[in-house]
């Protein structure tokens, strides 16, 4: 005998891993990671060097250190990690602005060295142009191998929200996906937020991806184009 | 039974509970150490052991009541290490910055000696390519170590950051150790210094500080111009150096200036910085950064072609990690699309590093360059003043500008508040200069390596 399928709402987070991320091919960022090899990271904001750190300390148990959240705490918050963990060190142009912090950061990059530890850290530039940073930090950051992560090309948009949409078990339409490339911001974190955003509504009020459900979700109503072409 | 597997397995089951970012910042640093009947969970300071207490000690144990149901569990949340082997007992050693907590199970006292960094083995004058720009430093260093304390005391190296001041005072810090085993040398960073300060103070346990510094064999300390505008630290050092230098004790400080030109340090510091010898470590010069290329490259068995060195040597020229980093790169890469390391895969792979080093030489990064190395403001370049301590470097700005932009002479002269005659008067005069005077020769080309050019 078959009953109604029941539909449980269970939201299933998304795993952070470095299959799921959607680049250019040869990205050569993703096989240093999957490695357990140090890397610098620089890219412009939303292209998912986030992404990529976490995706690392998740596959390699490594600990992840954004420092524009640690404003306000103690140089301490850096200390003591074990050498043979890999560090993830994030958002480097939001370093609290203390020189005893940047000390420590300082010495526990010396340290990882001195010890062949992994050290990754991401930024929006390169270590030359970080000049709110004190010259002995950035030299340190300099040796490590530094890998610059484009934004994401139209395709790569495309993709990225197909891909991930059918990773959480949605259909996302043709005119919804058009609309939404035209609309939104479309640098990887955004499309990921957004995704994120319809998946739980979509859960929330059992509905199906149409496009006003998806502009209400993700423009406010006040903000939500009135003509909408259907197609282009 | 317990095993080490159910950690990794509840780090699984939080997933569904935490962000990503969550148990990577405070979760995943954990150490965990199974007893029969204990989880003894390691953070590695204090701040994640409290942040983990306060949110996320009932989600573990929540998560470990649902995958070890019925195995009665008690969770300890220290801060320390563990080690390797998951014994039953567990050995803990405390990391150097935290050693100010409480000692664990009260088994261990802070050390005295536990704010003092490691020698690097790897730092030593075997492994140190010297050149023009860094062979006086060198011979300074080895001659202080034949007789520690006697000559030279202090060696003060100064000079930019990456251009080998630490790799020289790890180098004599070893070659100390390795005439003398027994020698007690004390390597810290400046601020290591002072956080030590601090805690001794904070614990009453200045004699124990004082009675640790002074009683050394030799005194390593990096980047002393930390110290600046930090009065108490500067008094007690001023303490230290004096006993060690009258019981003869080797005393290496490195800094990023000339002692006289650090600001906010008291004079009288200053001048027993000077008492022994001060040395400078000035940019590698090209055939020094081919050298150091090819050592670097050997050291890590990277296949490296002279002609792939000269290609970038020529094109990173401001500081040795800088070469390192470019190095890394290229191992990368290569190790990642198993293709043997050319001029051309170079150029392919460090497209985006060589093109943010070109766009380096700017107008205002001239100026800064030539206003920290003159020791004058940035303004004074600008200023109408005509006094000749700032109307040389003045010139000698303007030149270097005309020599390494693209810039037009009135495109400088308005970066300057001048127009562009007096550009003009200031490129011929220092032509003029350069040929007359070697100090003025001297601090162009210096200039210039500074800049990335020569």
């Amino acid at each position: 005998m078959r009953g109604d399928q029941l539909s449980l709402a269970v939201h299933l987070p998304q795993p952070c891993d470095l299959e799921s991320f959607v680049a250019a091919p040869d990205l050569q960022a993703i096989a240093q990671l999957r490695a357990n090899e140090s890397a610098y990271l620089h890219g412009p904001a939303g292209v998912g060097k986030t992404h990529l750190l976490l995706a690392a300390c998740r596959l390699h148990g490594g600990r992840y250190l954004p420092l524009s959240s640690l404003l306000g705490e103690p140089a301490e918050i850096l200390a003591g990690l074990a050498i043979d963990q890999p560090l993830a060190v994030d958002e480097l142009e939001g370093a609290p602005e203390q020189p005893e912090f940047w000390m420590a950061l300082l010495r526990m990059l010396d340290q990882r060295g001195f010890g062949n530890g992994v050290t990754w850290v991401a930024s929006r530039n390169a270590p030359d142009a970080l000049h709110r940073l004190p010259a002995d930090l950035r030299t340190r950051l300099a040796r490590l191998p530094r890998f610059h992560v484009p934004a994401l090309d139209e395709l790569q948009q495309f993709q990225l929200l197909i891909e991930g949409a059918e990773r959480r078990g949605l259909a996302l339409p043709d005119d919804v996906t058009r609309w939404w490339l035209r609309h939104l911001p479309r640098d990887a974190g955004s499309l990921l937020a957004g995704l994120e955003r319809i998946d739980r509504a979509a859960l929330k009020a059992r509905r199906r991806l149409t496009l006003p459900f998806v502009q209400a979700v993700l423009m406010p109503p006040a903000a939500a184009p009135q003509d909408e072409p259907q197609d282009d | 039974m317990l095993d080490k597997d159910l950690w990794t397995r509840c780090l699984r089951w939080l997933e569904a509970e935490l962000s990503e970012r969550e148990l990577s910042t405070w979760l995943r640093p954990l150490q965990p150490v199974f007893q029969p009947d204990r989880l003894i969970l390691f953070a590695p300071n204090r701040i994640v052991q409290e942040r983990v207490r306060q949110d996320h000690l009932e989600q573990i144990r929540g998560a470990l009541a649902h995958l070890a149901p019925g195995v009665p569990l008690t969770i300890d949340l220290m801060v320390g290490v563990a080690e390797v082997s998951p014994a039953v007992t567990p050995a803990v050693s405390m990391p150097a910055d935290s050693a100010t907590d409480t000692p664990l199970n009260g088994e261990r006292d802070a050390s005295l000696s536990a704010y003092t960094g490691k020698l690097d083995p790897r730092y030593t004058f075997n492994s140190f390519i010297e050149g023009k720009s860094n062979q006086q430093a060198r011979a300074a260093s080895e001659h202080v170590v034949e007789a520690p304390g006697m000559a030279y005391n202090p060696l003060f190296i100064y000079g930019e950051s990456g251009l080998g001041k630490t790799h020289l005072m790890h180098a004599v810090g070893n070659r100390i150790q390795q005439h003398n085993p027994n020698a007690n040398i004390a390597y810290l960073g400046a601020e290591q210094w002072l956080n030590h300060m601090v805690s001794a103070i904070r614990h009453g346990r200045q004699e124990g500080f004082k009675h640790y510094y002074r009683s050394v064999d030799a005194l390593l300390i990096d980047d002393i111009h930390f110290f600046a505008h930090k009065e108490r630290t500067q008094e007690e050092f001023f303490h230290t150096f004096n006993a060690l230098i009258d019981g003869r004790k080797q005393i290496v400080l490195t800094c990023d200036r000339y002692p006289k030109d650090i600001d906010g340090i008291d004079e009288r510091l200053k001048s027993r910085f000077t008492w022994g010898l001060s040395v400078a470590v000035e940019p590698p010069e090209l055939e020094t950064r081919v050298a150091i290329l090819m050592a670097k490259a050997d050291q890590a068995h990277v296949r490296l072609s002279e002609d792939v060195a000269f290609f970038v040597a020529q094109r990173i020229r401001s500081n040795v990690r800088e070469l390192e980093g470019a190095l890394h790169r290229l191992s990368a890469s290569a190790r990642l699309r198993g293709e043997p390391i050319t001029v051309e895969f170079a150029q392919a792979t460090l497209r985006d590093m060589l093109a943010a080093y070109d766009r380096l030489v700017t107008i205002d990064n001239i100026k800064r360059t030539v206003a920290g190395y003159y020791n004058i403001r940035i303004s004074d370049l600008t200023s109408a003043k005509r006094t000749r301590s700032l109307a040389r470097p003045r010139q000698v700005a303007m030149a270097l500008c005309k020599e390494l932009t693209q810039h037009s002479l009135p495109e400088i002269g308005e970066a300057f508040d001048k127009d562009h005659t007096t550009v003009l008067h200031a490129c011929r005069k220092v032509v003029q200069l350069r040929d007359e005077d070697p100090k003025i020769r001297e601090d162009y080309d210096l200039l210039q390596r500074r800049l990335g050019f020569g």
